[in-house]
């Protein structure tokens, strides 16, 4: 992928993959259109220090620049737009019938229930620890005060969780990496 | 999971390869960037950086003082904040133009409802910067809103718009305080879209560069449950598309027809150039629009139309006045997910079909010939549409492309009252008790423009006068306010004109004015009231009554009159009783002053005025069996009316209604609401902040009041504004909410909250519509 008519092809290619993969990972249709874009806008800067030559090569690169966004966003709450500045691109504006459809390809509604699903079979403890630490971004220390455990213990309650949800969700999320 | 390819990822992909392919050329051309060694590139952005410290360390030129409170009984106690609740949420948003960070203060009311405040940190402290580069405390005890607290949602949320100038940028400000459910906020607008942090008290707030109306914000709150609400502000949510000038975009709209009929029209939003801006002597009452056109739901359909300024003929269902020449296809598809091509212009180019109406429009120059141009669907030709009554339409030659400018040179007619020069004199002088300089009263004779159509019985010709300070040599001068003053010309605007044959058979009144030290002032202190008129040559004699003992007026030619008074008389209802030359005594009185309104404690509300002036005030009253409705500013507790630049005020209700019921309300329609819009429309260029108010606030020019009547029944009514959210509990039935500038789009909607726990809605377009 040297060339903007070898990126266009790409483009063409894996953006909806792309999108899906983020989307079924963020819940926001507008916040994966916006990693979509810083996604593909990093790839084509940064297409002179890829080495890969197959299909396969390529698609696997553009997966961990998206799984690097998701993870910056899911850290800091914001959407980065270093690559999107740096080429001058403009992300359109997005309205409501696209976000039904980002919705509709990603198949958020059904992901969304199965998320509420398996939080509801988490135990209590777990659940309350992951809603204090995930959902409401609480410290640590915080956590432990709040459901009066140690710091030690609110740290395991919130892995266990977390490893609990992850496997619960992982035959549905697996394989939608890479097609 | 859907297979569909969202259409939106054809538009990013087509900008992205658009920005690849120009930084790919840039880099063959070998663009100085490239070639500059990295060292020095390093050194430029610590340059950089530094220039941009020293830019934000000069924005603010000085403290001012601190932006005074609201005068007290003018903030209802839904809106008034409990000492001791207010706090900053830390939320540290930095502000584009380098200046302090913004924050929301939150805190609680009297009522138990949630207030918001929002401003810019210095030191601990919030305030805003003004255009004067001032930072300037705000009050402490003071809030923007309030609302009840909801459950999920939010509980306020709103775009607040501050204004630019000098080296400060148009900001639209999205805040609000987020229900406990809501886990995350998000706001999208002009092409960014921020996750925005919660703060302590649930406030959240982000700034956008650019107005409202550029920047369409939208809010998108998430609740734990993977629910969300999403807030439009000045997007409508219409299906869009753009206008070759790229500034306000056009909104396709279904219109009714026949059975089995589709129909397709649409119109261009307002913009700064959407209606054409025109020169004096024409104008341009509205955006454009364009016709219904009709099809059968299971089939495509289409037209491709010419349309150039002025070449409607009565009885057409669009509007195209004076706008700019546009060849515009639309039509619609059978489903949404239809291929539609436009062809003839360029590349093929696949036009988005609205997935609602499946609806489609792309508007060209009007350079471009309708003739062509084609338009396909799923790859075949689309058939020809019908009007809203299913028959055919009637072919049209295309007309042949021209310019505003053309037509506005053929038609504008730049002074639609021509005065007679040799005629201007100067009538009437008065001193000034007040020790200020001498006034003058100036006449002259106009008459209409034969080229303006009908005017009336009373024929063409015109008799004028205006008032002002003597400047000497026959010139007058206004005092304005600021303390800046305009020469008094002899136009249309300047002064006041009659006709000569209706003043010849009826009574004409007087004009009183009361001028103030400062009408931009909380409460403005009468200095002087100025009282004129033009009565005729049919007088005899005339005085004026109501100050003091009956005065004698003396009459000038055409009965003109001039009195200054002091500012112990202002607020009296001044009156002039004339002789006629038969004999026959009338008395007039100045106009616009509402007979039987006046403010009722228990049948009003009064509130702040948001840019710091005089109150507002809403009520009912009742003199014997007349009754008023009123919405008006209040001085010196009488209903006043405050005029744009004008530095003097005229006592009276601003904007009343009367009659002898009460306003009609059953339990279906428990609240009437009214909304009152300022002349300056969005988008519009906004003339210069002038009041020391409006440069310490940046607020935006006029007023937008939404006030109304509700009945027994009516607990609360909440008013979801483009701007904020707000629940109201009316005082005797009666509700006022006041904001600066115009809205920009979108709706008002009302909810009427009953004691049996009904709730009525009603909605209101937000702009003019």
């Amino acid at each position: 992928m040297q060339d903007a008519d070898a990126f266009a092809a790409l483009y063409d290619r894996e953006a909806q993959a792309v999108l899906v993969f983020i989307a079924r990972r963020t819940l926001d249709a507008e916040v994966a259109l916006d990693l979509t874009a810083e996604t593909f806008a990093q790839a084509f800067r940064g297409r002179r220090s890829f080495r890969g030559s197959t299909e396969m090569e390529v698609r696997a690169w553009l997966y961990t620049i998206a799984r690097r966004q998701i993870a910056r966003y899911h850290r800091r709450g914001s959407v980065e737009r270093r690559a999107l500045r740096a080429l001058a691109a403009e992300v359109p504006t997005v309205h409501q019938d696209d976000i039904r459809e980002i919705e509709d390809a990603a198949g958020l509604d059904e992901l969304r229930a199965l998320l509420g699903g398996e939080l509801e079979r988490l135990s209590r403890d777990q659940r309350d620890a992951l809603q204090l630490r995930v959902v409401e971004e609480r410290s640590y220390p915080e956590v432990a005060e709040a459901l009066g455990v140690s710091e030690q213990t609110a740290r395991a309650r919130v892995s266990r969780g977390l490893r609990a949800l992850a496997r619960a969700l992982e035959p549905r999320l697996a394989g939608e990496n890479l097609r | 999971m859907s297979t569909q390819r969202p259409r939106i990822l054809d538009e990013l992909g087509a900008e992205l390869v658009r920005a690849a392919r120009e930084a790919e050329v840039a880099q063959r051309r070998g663009g100085a960037a490239a070639r500059v060694p990295r060292a020095v590139i390093v050194g430029v952005a610590i340059l950089l950086l530094l220039a941009a410290v020293a830019a934000a360390a000069t924005l603010i030129i000085g403290r001012g003082d601190p932006i005074p409170p609201a005068p007290a009984g003018s903030v209802p106690p839904e809106l008034q904040p409990v000492a001791g609740t207010a706090r900053l949420n830390g939320l540290d948003v930095p502000d584009p133009d380098g200046g302090p960070a913004w924050d929301v203060r939150t805190s609680r009311s009297r009522t138990g409802a949630i207030c918001t405040t929002i401003g810019q940190v210095l030191d601990g402290e919030l305030g805003l910067v003004g255009l004067d580069r001032r930072f300037r405390a705000l009050p402490a005890g003071a809030a923007d809103t309030c609302s009840t607290p909801q459950r999920s949602g939010a509980t306020l949320a709103g775009a607040r718009a501050f204004r630019g100038g000098g080296r400060l940028t148009d900001l639209t400000v999205v805040n609000g305080v987020a229900a406990p459910s809501v886990r995350r906020v998000v706001a999208t607008g002009a092409g960014r879209t921020v996750t925005m942090r919660v703060g302590p008290g649930r406030a959240f707030l982000a700034v956008f560069q650019g107005t409202p109306e550029q920047v369409r914000p939208r809010l998108k709150l998430t609740e734990a449950d993977g629910g969300s609400t999403t807030l439009h502000f000045a997007d409508t949510g219409e299906f869009l598309a753009p206008d070759p000038s790229a500034d306000a975009p056009w909104a396709l709209q279904t219109r009714k027809g026949a059975a089995a009929l589709r129909c397709i029209a649409a119109h261009r939003e307002e913009g700064p150039d959407s209606p054409q801006p025109l020169p004096p002597g024409a104008s341009n009452p509205a955006t454009a629009s364009i016709p219904p056109r009709c099809g059968r739901s299971d089939e495509g359909f289409a037209d491709v139309r010419r349309f150039v300024p002025r070449n409607q003929r009565i009885g057409q269902a669009f509007w195209w006045g004076l706008n700019p020449a546009r060849t515009v296809a639309w039509g619609a598809a059978p489903d949404a997910h239809a291929t539609v091509v436009l062809r003839g212009n360029g590349a093929p180019r696949r036009l988005a079909v609205d997935p609602r109406s499946h609806g489609f429009l792309a508007v060209l120059d009007g350079r471009v010939d309708p003739r062509a141009l084609s338009v396909t669907v799923d790859g075949r030709p689309v058939t020809q549409p019908v009007g809203t009554n299913g028959q055919r339409l009637a072919p049209e030659r295309v007309p042949a492309w021209r310019s505003v400018d053309s037509v506005v040179k053929r038609v504008a007619i730049p002074e639609p009252f021509v005065t007679r020069r040799d005629s201007v004199a100067i009538r009437r002088h008065a001193d000034d008790p007040s020790g200020g300089p001498a006034w003058a009263l100036r006449t002259w004779s106009a008459h209409i423009d034969s080229r303006v159509g009908a005017v009336g019985t009373f024929g063409r010709d015109l008799a004028c006068f205006a008032i002002g300070i003597d400047a000497g040599g026959g010139r007058l001068t206004e005092p304005l306010a600021g303390g800046r003053t305009r020469v008094v010309g002899t136009g249309e605007q300047d002064g006041y004109c009659n006709s000569p044959k209706w003043l010849a058979t009826h009574a004409g009144g007087p004009i009183v004015r009361t001028y103030v030290d400062d009408v931009t002032a909380t409460e403005p202190h009468p200095q002087r009231v100025v009282v004129a008129g033009l009565l005729g040559d049919r007088v005899r004699s005339a005085q004026l009554l109501g100050a003091g003992a009956p005065r004698p007026l003396d009459l000038g030619a055409l009965g003109t009159f001039l009195v200054v008074l002091g500012p112990d008389q202002a607020g009296r209802d001044l009156k002039v009783r004339q002789t006629r030359a038969d004999g026959s005594v009338r008395e007039t009185k100045a106009d616009g002053v509402g007979g039987g309104c006046a403010v009722r404690p228990a049948q009003s509300i009064r509130i702040a005025d948001p840019a710091g002036g005089a109150p507002w005030v809403a009520g009912v009253s009742r003199v014997g069996r007349r009754s008023c409705r009123f919405v008006s500013r209040v001085i010196g507790g009488r209903l006043a009316s405050v005029f744009g630049e004008a530095a003097w005020i005229a006592y009276g209700a601003g904007n009343f209604s009367t009659g002898t019921g009460a306003p009609f309300l059953s339990p279906r329609h428990p609240m009437l609401v009214d909304v009152q819009r300022p002349d300056i429309a969005p988008g519009r260029p906004m003339p210069q902040a002038t009041s020391a108010p409006a440069i310490a606030r940046r607020t935006l020019p006029g007023h937008t009041t939404i006030s109304g009547y509700a009945s027994a029944d009516v607990t609360s009514i909440t008013l979801r504004t483009p701007r904020d959210v707000r629940t109201l509990r009316p005082v005797g039935g009666v509700f006022l909410a006041v904001y600066d500038g115009a809205f920009y789009g979108g709706s008002i909607v009302a909810t009427a909250h009953l004691r049996d726990g009904r709730n009525v809605t009603e909605r209101i377009p937000a702009s003019r519509g």
